[in-house]
């Protein structure tokens, strides 16, 4: 990726943070995951686990890892 | 038709309502911004008439700094011009009052949208909706669906972390008097005009099947249901695990933030040309934008987005120096 690129997703993502409205239901995280079929997969079978966890009484965290390294990690 | 009374109708509608309107405007935002049309007509009169009066004292407190055009040549060229009027004559209005008149009207306006936008920012950034019934805004919807009620005085106690997503569970009727359970990721919803809930969209749906006896995915990429056909819901928050960077990222977004006002408003206060003002204004901006890229680099990035490179930073820091030195002799800040 050029520098300027680089600057330009900064320059997009800062701008949004300040000016952006930020009231969408579902987190851009989120966004990103739902657009992306295999992260999908994975954060739903997360949100299910935890579920199970929860309906057991029990508390606990599911770590998701997404197609980009990046790791989620969720919780009851 | 009476003069005086048809002045006084067109001065109390541009001067006082039309910039109530905008402030209104820019300040329900998002999914707040059915609020500008909800409500009484003469509610919505009296608040723009407010909004509009607190407008025109900042705008004439500050205006007259931004032309520096001083107190008494306003109050002699409004004598003039009161003057004329009770005379029944065509006031005088040299082309320069004339300009400073037109300016004075895109300024109010301009700045109407201004404060309207940067106090709705301030209000949602510092939560101060979440903490103070009195900001909170009428779309109730929100703060259930995005998480942000378990964050009211209420609620705090259930706090477990940052929330990504939200799952519903409705209890939906059909024709036939019959309920069944859907579930799925919350993805949108829509208010009707009255402000009540309309449609809700979801992703990753499923149903309660009677034969398998658990829940089955429903194909497809969005379920819409009529919010009419719901007879109860449940909402599950996903939360992630709050890490301990995030909160230096609340700080430095807000000190960021903190410095985008005070770089949008201090150039207007120098007693300088107006040219200047502009010019030094855009120099600030761009110095500040190059200063919160920095500021940013240093955290997690943002979704979409990845971390800067060695090569990236020293050109934002470069490009960042290049602004404040051009924004500090634009604005003779410091005079060689």
């Amino acid at each position: 990726m050029t520098i300027l690129k680089e600057l330009s997703i900064s320059m997009k993502s800062v701008l949004e943070t300040f000016f952006g409205s930020d009231t969408d239901v579902m987190s851009n995280r989120v966004k990103d995951i739902m657009a992306n079929p295999e992260d999908r997969k994975s954060y739903l079978e997360a949100l299910e686990r935890l579920r199970k966890l929860e309906d057991e009484g029990k508390q606990g965290t599911e770590t998701v890892k997404l197609s980009n390294d990046e790791e989620l990690e969720l919780t009851t | 038709m009476d003069t005086s009374v048809t002045l006084f109708s067109f001065a109390y509608i541009v001067i006082l309502i039309v910039p109530g309107i905008i402030f209104k405007r820019f300040y329900f935002q998002g999914a707040f911004s059915g609020q500008f049309n909800t409500g009484l007509f003469a509610d919505r009169i009296i608040t723009s008439l407010f909004c509009g009066i607190l407008v025109q004292i900042i705008s004439i407190l500050t205006f007259s700094r931004i032309i520096n055009v001083s107190y008494l040549d306003w109050r002699l060229m409004l004598q003039t011009l009161y003057r004329n009027i009770v005379d029944n004559k065509l006031p005088v209005i040299t082309p320069d009052q004339l300009l400073n008149v037109l300016f004075y009207a895109v300024y109010s306006v301009a700045l109407a949208a201004a404060l309207g936008f940067f106090l709705f920012k301030i209000i949602r950034i510092f939560g101060l909706d979440l903490k103070f019934p009195a900001f909170r805004f009428h779309n109730q919807w929100h703060y259930y669906f995005k998480g942000e009620i378990l964050r009211t005085p209420e609620f705090k106690s259930t706090s477990r972390g940052r929330v990504l997503s939200t799952e519903v569970d409705l209890m939906l009727k059909d024709n036939d008097g019959k309920s069944n359970l859907f579930s799925g990721l919350l993805t949108q919803y829509t208010l009707n005009t009255k402000s009540e809930l309309d449609t809700i969209y979801l992703t990753g749906a499923s149903r309660f099947s009677q034969s398998e006896k658990g829940m089955k995915h429903i194909p497809g990429d969005i379920f819409i249901i009529p919010f009419s056909t719901v007879q109860n819901m449940n909402i599950r928050y996903n939360f992630q695990v709050r890490q301990n960077r995030e909160i230096a990222k609340y700080i430095a977004l807000s000190v960021s933030g903190l410095v985008l006002i005070g770089s949008l408003v201090y150039p207007w206060l120098l007693d300088l040309d107006i040219w200047r003002k502009i010019a030094g204004g855009i120099t600030l901006f761009f110095s500040w934008l190059y200063f919160s890229i920095l500021i940013m680099s240093f955290f997690p990035p943002n979704s979409g987005m990845q971390r800067l490179s060695t090569g990236a930073r020293i050109t934002t820091v470069t490009l960042l120096l290049s602004f404040a030195i051009a924004t500090i002799l634009i604005l003779k800040i410091v005079v060689f």
